[in-house]
């Protein structure tokens, strides 16, 4: 019995493990604080937007959330359109979403090609919504600080004279393979904070990212290994290596728990 | 080899450190110019006005305009606060011939990641005196050192509460050390020289003197002759080391703490909001109403101000009943130990009795001084004992499941993992908040 859950537990952890390894990785370039305070906006007129710069080529995923207040037998269909500049616009990809439930802070992840933007391209994400009636509706997370001075919150497309901004967070394609990328996500965190602190060249930050990341991986390894060593709680032909993936999935889970495929919405650009 | 110190306990102490250096670092390379943390603006102001006017600065009163937009009494007169890493700051600064500000501000935060490493390593061999046959529980409790994001944040920004932590570590380390060697001459000089590196940087530090005084005094109370020498020559190495700052405190100002200063300085100026003691509260019921219990969890372990750099709420909520587990294990410990102080029995009431007057501490000061919750790192100064008495009494309830040391072991990668998921959520997001995203 012992052994067959020890099985069922390694099976899980190698499934999130696994899970992980195919999944693709995107680098952030921009991410707002849990420090900003979300705001709902409620799209009443049927369109609302954001524009911003992208601040490096490759731009393959952006994530918002949103609230859904909608009754029964009532839906909220929503167009989630990327484009090129705002008047005029040229679309770039889009998707059709239709909301037929209620939620809050529910996580609309859009990715879309990478080659559709260059650094430097004003951008506009664009949110057109059709409400089945007038008791349904649908809400924006956005930030009632001006967190993105070069954006702007647009509704009907035409931009808000108070300083608002959308909240969402912008990645873009990795430039190393996997595992490598891995780690690029977590250096470019760095470096993306490094530009913005200027208080060292980006490139020692990325050094120093490199060296805090091995030291992290050291220190999981040694103290996994003083698990395995102190462990006492009977020892079956699979228990030790048990004990590692279970501890290995857990520590990948409190890195990437945004990352779990379930209760978000994923939705291709084309 | 170390009895007790084997090649894989070695390991995992230098991959902790190396983590928690590297990782300091990182966040001092990152955090915004005088916004890494709490103050930090306010010690670089003094360290400039040190290299300006060549000397200490002396306190001229406030300014209206400091108490337009916050409670604040006492962290606004830094002239007051004996933060002489400032002086030398300034002397290094000097002789470097630095003139950019940004200069001083990293020479600062590079001192505050170097000494990270120096205070983990001290509270790991207090550690290992203090539990000589439990390598998991001294791993543990320096994996909570090396992890605490409060902690690593003030080992990562300009502050005095970095040279004030290490110094009363390091008294905590020579207390434990001398109490294992009964107290010989050099145990007492170091102790009283660290004591006085302590009175050097920050009042609270202080707290570590009662606590080593109460200790030495029950490990010598049958030799009173030693005793007394032994306190004497401590007296004399802290004074010897930081007497001048508190004579000089009473010659200009007539206040060896500078307390009274601030408040009469606070109370001249009529835009200052009263303190909780001035409204007419008691402590308890300022503490029970105002959120202060709660300000100061939170701060304690991540997170200043009313909601900069915070965990998600279900991460208080597992510190809360990992201490809730761990006051429970030292019941236990203690009811099973029966009314008789033995052995190293009196350490560890000295342990809680430093960390439990450090809160109360903290509590007059917000209660008298500046009404504000955010304070957690006030009690950092006994950070080592906290960590001991926590690693302890977790042990002990985790010895209900008969697998006590794992327990222990695998909560050591989760630390570090939650730490660089802290880097990854928090201060990375904070520091573009902080400056938008320009282009």
């Amino acid at each position: 019995m012992r052994l067959y859950l020890e099985i069922l537990a390694v099976l899980v952890a190698l499934g999130w493990i696994g899970f992980l390894v195919i999944h693709p990785v995107d680098i952030p370039v921009y991410m707002p604080s849990q420090e900003v305070e979300p705001h709902p906006a409620e799209s009443i007129v049927g369109v609302r937007g954001q524009t911003f710069t992208a601040p490096t080529g490759e731009l393959r995923r952006i994530d918002l959330k949103v609230d859904t207040h909608i009754p029964s037998g009532e839906w909220v269909r929503v167009k989630f359109e990327l484009a090129r500049g705002v008047a005029p616009r040229a679309t770039l990809a889009s998707a059709i979403a239709v909301f037929d439930g209620s939620r809050d802070s529910w996580p609309v992840r859009l990715t879309f090609d990478p080659n559709l933007t260059t650094a430097g391209d004003l951008l506009y994400l664009r949110l057109e919504s059709i409400l089945s009636s007038p008791r349904a509706a649908i809400f924006y997370h956005y930030s009632r600080q001006n967190i993105d001075p070069q954006g702007a919150f647009f509704d009907l497309d035409k931009p808000l004279e108070t300083e608002q901004d959308l909240l969402m967070s912008v990645f873009r394609a990795p430039q190393t393979p996997k595992p490598l990328a891995w780690a690029e996500a977590f250096i470019a965190r760095a470096s993306l904070a490094a530009q913005r602190s200027d208080l060292a060249p980006t490139g020692l930050v990325k050094l120093i990212a490199a060296l805090a990341l091995a030291a992290t991986i050291a220190a999981v390894v040694t103290g996994t290994r003083q698990l395995v060593r102190t462990w006492n709680g009977g020892v079956t032909p699979i228990t030790k290596p048990a004990l590692a993936a279970i501890l290995s999935a857990t520590a990948l889970l409190c890195l990437a728990w945004g990352e779990i495929p379930i209760g978000s919405l994923v939705l291709g650009l084309t | 080899m170390v009895a007790g110190f084997g090649s894989s306990e070695r390991g995992t102490v230098v991959a902790i450190i190396a983590f928690a250096t590297f990782s300091s670092l990182l966040w001092a390379l990152i955090r915004i110019p005088g916004a890494g943390g709490p103050d930090e603006s306010t010690h670089l102001i003094l360290i400039e006005r040190i290299r300006e006017s060549g000397g200490i600065p002396i306190f001229q009163g406030f300014d209206r305009s400091q108490f337009t937009w916050t409670p604040g009494r006492v962290i606004n007169a830094f002239e007051l606060t004996p933060n002489r890493t400032a002086l030398a700051l300034a002397g290094v600064g000097s002789v470097l011939q630095l003139s950019d500000p940004v200069a001083t501000l990293v020479l600062g935060r590079l001192f505050a990641v170097a000494l990270f490493p120096c205070t983990l390593l001290l509270g790991y061999l207090t550690l290992r005196v203090l539990l000589p046959d439990r390598s998991i529980e001294r791993l543990w409790g320096l994996a909570a050192l090396a992890t605490l994001p409060q902690l690593m944040l003030i080992h990562s920004y300009v502050t005095n509460d970095t040279p004030t932590i290490a110094g009363a570590t390091l008294a905590t380390y020579l207390v434990v050390r001398g109490w294992a060697r009964g107290f010989k001459l050099l145990d007492a000089i170091l102790l009283g020289m660290a004591l006085g590196l302590v009175g050097l940087h920050k009042a609270n530090g202080l707290i570590v003197a009662p606590m080593a005084v109460g200790l030495i005094a029950w490990r010598l109370r049958l030799e009173p002759s030693h005793l007394l020498r032994t306190l004497a020559t401590v007296a004399v190495a802290s004074f010897a080391i930081a007497g001048w700052w508190y004579v000089r405190m009473l010659v200009i100002y007539g206040d060896p703490f500078g307390t009274e200063t601030t408040r009469a300085a606070a109370e001249a100026v009529d835009t200052a909001v009263p303190t909780p003691r001035e409204l007419g509260l008691s402590p308890w019921d300022y503490a029970l109403n105002s959120g202060w219990i709660e300000g100061t969890f939170r701060s304690f372990w991540a997170g200043y101000g009313v909601r900069r750099m915070t965990v998600p709420d279900i991460t208080y909520v597992a510190f809360l009943l990992m201490l809730i587990l761990a006051a429970a294990g030292l019941f236990a410990a203690t009811w099973r130990a029966g009314r008789r102080v033995t052995g190293n029995g009196a350490l560890w009431i000295g342990f809680a009795l430093a960390v439990a007057g450090l809160w109360l501490l903290n509590l007059w000061t917000s209660w008298t001084l500046d009404g504000a919750a955010m304070h957690g790192r006030y009690t950092y100064p006994v950070i080592v004992p906290f960590v001991a008495l926590l690693a302890v009494g977790l042990s002990r309830v985790f010895s209900i499941t008969g697998s006590s040391r794992s327990l222990m072991a695998a909560m050591i990668p989760l630390m570090v993992v939650g730490n660089l998921a802290y880097t990854i959520f928090v201060v990375v997001p904070n520091v573009v908040a902080l400056r938008a995203w320009p282009y």
